[in-house]
Formats: C-alpha cells, structure tokens, sequence
C-alpha cells in the first residue's frame, strides 16, 4: 500500500510538473497569466521559507526560538552578498552559536 | 527599479548561439553553490524515512519516484502520524500543484523544445533547480539551447539528492540532532529570494505570499503552499498596476 501511496504521490507531482510545459507547447502563455508569474518566485519562495523558521513542531513560536535571530543574521548577509555558500554557512553557524550559548 | 517586462525586452534583441554542452555544464555550475544546502536536506529525509518507520528501499525510492524534498518530509510526517493513503498522496499532489505554477513560467522560455526534452525537464522542475535557472533565462541572452540549463541544474539536483538520501539513510542516529541540519533549507532558499526584491511589487509578493502561508497553516491537505503562492502573485501584480498607474498620472 505504501509503495501504492508513492507511486500516486509521484505521478500527481510529475503531472503538476508537465502541466503547462505540455499544455503550452505550441501555443503562447496568456498575457494576464504571464504577468502574475513575474510574482511566482517570491511568493512561493516566502510560503516556503517562512512557515519553517516561525513554526516549531507544529506550532508557532516567535519567543525562545534560535531559528528566528538567525535567520534575520543570514538574511543580513544576503543584502550584502549574493555569495549563496557564505549565507547559508552564516546562518548555520549563527544558529549553533545561539543555541551553544543563549 | 527595474520592470521584468522590460527586460526581457531587452533580451530578445540580442540573442546569442550557445552550444548544449556549453549551457549544461553552465547550468551545472550555477547549481553548484546550492549544494551546501541541498545535501543536508536530503540526509534530514533520509534519517526521517528511516525514523517514522519506513523501509529504507521506500525511502530511497521516493526520492526518485517524487523528487520533491519538501512533499517527501510531509509524506514521511504523514506515515508517522497514522494518515490514510488517500490523504497522504492527496497531500503531496497539493503540496507540489505549486510546481504547475513553475511549469507555466518556464514553458514560456521552451519555444520550439521538442517532447523528448520536455519530460525530462519537466520531472526535473523542482524549487532549487527552476529558480536557478529561471534567473539564467530572465538575465541572460536567449540561445536556442537554453533548455540544456534546465537539465543541468536539474540533474546536479537530481544526483545530489539521490546520494545524499542514501546518506541519510545510512548513517542516521550519527547525525547529531543538535546540528539542526534542517536549518540549512529554508536558509537556501532565502539565498535565492534576496535577489529578486529589487523593487515594490516582488516586496508585496514576499510579503503576501509569507503572511497567507503563516496564516493558512490549519487549512486542509496542506492547500497553504499553493493558496499562499497564487494570492502572493495577485498581490504583487496589483502592486505593480498601482504603481503603474501612478508613475503615469
């Protein structure tokens, strides 16, 4: 059953993929459509991002929560550098030594 | 500030003859960085299959059956926490409708790319690859074989997340809990964000899209990622017909 839920899983997530690279082959993208996908990466991106550093186990949590002034020291690096491996090691070791000594 | 519109404008003036090899191995390197992030992502799955109980064999074969890291944690959470079949693949179908989302955005930049290359690029579509490489195509030149940096992404990804699975299946308790591993993936992708906030309306997305996945947390199947993703994109539009309209009057 397990292997029954995967192979599901993954077929609704390649046909989710195909989608409009299939269906937009030889026919163009709707202006109106065009447009609002200028705004798919942030808005995605921030529905990724921001729900896993605020929630802790199922729950949000903006006290007592390391994740937070670490990711706002990454994100002040990421103003200053486009350097993706110094962000992320930033903010890895901004968050070890938060937890090591707060 | 610069409008999107416009550059691509801009693009399409000057177009450039770049080899396949030539934009694989550009798209290979560009990935490259991510890796830092990628890789510590795939061990936390691995050691989670593991951990909720899965047989090591579904846990690896889920990273390539689904590709999709993300919707891989809520399945392996989902399993852990008793869910039916239904409303697990159910789950990860919702989760990933976001990637339709991708699909539309890239296919704009496939002109002409026949079939055989769309499959495989399209089971490649995933959030680390399609960001990098839409940045390839929205600021560089088009060439004829652009799609090439799709798959060289994709397959950097694809390869690094197949080992780093394995990993995580192999050593599991040997990874420290303590070193918050999982850390590094919303750390990535922020990498990948910054970037993009040149301006108002791409800001009001962020903004948007952040606050309605927050807020939406409760609602069912996980449907917050794709509600999140497509009021952030209203949104933003309508930032930028605001602004338009006043840069007119």
């Amino acid at each position: 059953m397990i292997w029954l839920t995967m192979i599901i899983s993954g077929l609704l997530t390649f046909a989710a993929r195909f989608s409009m690279i299939g269906i937009f082959k030889d026919r163009a993208i709707p202006e109106i459509m065009r447009k609002l996908l200028t705004y798919v990466a942030p808005s995605a991106l921030a529905a990724i991002i921001l729900p896993d550093v605020l929630f802790i186990d199922g729950q949000i949590a903006l006290t007592s929560n390391p994740e937070i002034p670490a990711f706002l020291i990454a994100v002040a690096v990421a103003i200053f550098t486009r350097n993706v491996i110094v962000i992320i090691a930033s903010g890895m070791i901004a968050l070890w030594l938060i937890t090591a000594f707060l | 500030m610069t409008d999107q519109s416009n550059t691509q404008d801009s693009n399409t003036q000057s177009m450039v003859m770049t080899t396949p090899a030539q934009e694989f191995w550009q798209g290979v390197r560009d990935e490259m960085p991510l890796m830092l992030g990628v890789v510590p992502f795939g061990m936390v799955f691995g050691v989670l299959g593991v951990e909720v109980g899965l047989d090591p064999l579904v846990v690896m074969a889920m990273s390539f059956v689904i590709f999709g890291g993300a919707s891989q944690v809520i399945f392996a959470q989902m399993v852990a926490a008793g869910a039916g079949s239904l409303v697990i693949a159910g789950t990860v179908g919702i989760v990933n409708l976001r990637h339709a989302l991708y699909s539309a955005t890239i296919t704009q930049y496939l002109d002409g790319v026949p079939m055989r290359w769309r499959v495989p690029i399209a089971y490649l579509l995933t959030d680390e690859a399609f960001f990098i490489s839409l940045n390839r195509m929205q600021n560089k030149p088009p060439s004829p074989n652009m799609h090439f940096h799709m798959l060289g992404t994709g397959l950097l990804l694809w390869v690094a997340w197949q080992i780093s699975t394995a990993v995580g299946i192999g050593l599991g308790a040997l990874i420290p809990a303590s070193l918050n591993l999982g850390f590094a993936i919303p750390l990535t992708f922020m990498a990948i964000t910054v970037p993009l906030i040149t301006s108002i309306p791409p800001l009001v997305a962020l903004l948007t899209g952040g606050l309605v996945a927050v807020m939406g947390q409760d609602l069912p199947w996980n449907s917050w990622v794709i509600a999140a993703a497509l009021i952030g994109m209203i949104a933003g539009y309508i930032a930028e017909r605001i602004q338009d309209r006043k840069a007119r009057s």
